[in-house]
This record gives C-alpha cells, sequence and structure tokens, in this order.
C-alpha cells in the first residue's frame, strides 16, 4: 500500500467516527460507542500504516519529526501546566477545599440549603463536558504546534531546496 | 561539514535520484546533504562513501561550528 491510499483511508476511517460520534450526542447519549470506536481505529490504521511502503521515509525524515515532536512537547506542557494550575485554582475555591461552606440559605418552605446554586461541581466550570472542551482545544493548539514545528524544520533540514539538476 | 558528494556524483556521472534509489533514501536528502543542510548519520555517511569506493574522510569533512574554510 502507498502512502496516499494510506491517507484516503485514514480520511475514511474519521468520517465513520465523525458519524458515529454524532449520532452517540443527537440520539444514543452515551460515550461508549464513540470511544470504542476511536480505540479501534487508532488499533486498525496502526496495522494498516504497517503495510505502508514509503520510499521517502528515510533517517532526515525521521529526524523531522523527532525534533518536531519534541519541540511540541517541550512547549505544550509549558501550556498544559499553566491551565491545569488555573482550572486547580478555581477547583480548590469551593466550599469543602479553601473557601469556607456559606452559611445555610433560609427557606420558609422547606430544609434549609447550604449550597447556592452554582457552587456544586456538577454546576461549575469542573463539570465533566466543559472539561472535554478544554481537552479538546488543548490537543488541537498541540496539533497546530506540531504542524507549525514540522514545517520548519522540513524547511531547515532542506525539503524544499532546489538544485540545479 | 563539508562533503565532495557532488564531486564524486559528476565523476561517477550519476544523478541525484540515481544515488538516492541506490541507498534507499530520498532525492531530496542526498541534495540537503549536499548542500550542507543536513549532516547524515553515521551509517548513511559510511554507505556513500563505500557506495564511491573511497575512505568517509575523502567525501566527508568535519568542521567545527565557527570555523572558516
Amino acid at each position: 500500500m502507498n502512502r496516499n491510499t494510506f491517507y484516503i483511508v485514514c480520511g475514511i476511517v474519521a468520517l465513520i467516527n465523525v458519524l458515529i460520534f454524532w449520532v452517540s450526542v443527537i440520539q444514543d447519549k452515551t460515550p461508549i460507542f464513540i470511544q470504542a470506536s476511536v480505540v479501534l481505529s487508532a488499533i486498525v490504521l496502526y496495522i494498516i500504516k504497517r503495510e505502508v511502503k514509503d520510499p521517502h521515509e528515510d533517517e532526515r525524515m525521521v529526524q523531522i519529526n523527532q525534533k518536531a515532536a519534541f519541540r511540541t512537547l517541550e512547549i505544550f506542557w509549558i501550556v498544559f501546566f499553566v491551565i491545569s494550575l488555573g482550572s486547580i485554582v478555581w477547583g480548590f475555591d469551593r466550599p469543602g477545599h479553601f473557601r469556607e461552606n456559606p452559611p445555610p440559605i433560609f427557606n420558609p418552605t422547606g430544609p434549609a440549603s447550604s449550597l447556592p446554586a452554582g457552587t456544586m461541581p456538577s454546576e461549575g466550570f469542573l463539570f465533566a463536558g466543559n472539561v472535554g472542551f478544554l481537552q479538546l482545544f488543548l490537543l488541537v493548539l498541540m496539533l497546530f504546534l506540531y504542524v507549525g514545528f514540522r514545517f520548519y524544520y522540513a524547511r531547515k533540514l532542506g525539503e524544499w531546496e532546489t538544485d540545479e539538476e | 561539514m563539508k562533503n565532495k558528494i557532488k564531486v564524486y556524483r559528476a565523476m561517477h556521472d550519476l544523478t541525484q535520484e540515481k544515488l538516492a534509489d541506490d541507498l534507499s533514501v530520498s532525492r531530496q536528502t542526498i541534495l540537503a546533504i549536499e548542500k550542507g543542510k543536513y549532516d547524515p548519520s553515521l551509517e548513511l555517511a559510511f554507505k556513500i562513501a563505500r557506495y564511491f569506493g573511497v575512505t568517509i574522510e575523502e567525501v566527508f569533512t568535519y568542521l567545527p561550528e565557527g570555523t572558516a574554510e
């Protein structure tokens, strides 16, 4: 299999996953199918990739990929650490951590409530769905960083050099 | 690192494409080595030297950074 066919297969697999994701959100309301589908896709693509015979992948390409991945990781961990730190500050600023419990709210018709609306973990920023959006944003950022560094090192190591030959 | 691959290619009347195919690398890699943009691994350097039937020192010359030619 050549590399272009592999990319076409990747595109088809990605489309199938988008479809399953859409069905999961709209109909099933359960994440298990899309999660299983992504893991299965990764395994299938890994197996197919081993069959790809690419005459252009040599030590220089490997070095470009390695350098780009290393630089991406170097930048990404700082961004990830900063965002995680911010989330922890928000996470601790809650009753039960470093903020004192608010006084009970008097409710003449029912039992007293100790937590005003908006302070429960499930209602705040740390709600699981929001964390997912944040993580996806970080993954996309990582992808952009990698592509940027990949271009940089490819240019530095003579990818688009022209010759008189 | 300086190299004389282009000279040896001319002596053997070889194109970059042919040399790249014989060494199982891409033409861009040969071009990048010739232009000094990429320093090959020791293995590839030996392969290139052996391909032309010379020693590695005859093809490659090590120049420490900042050294004038």
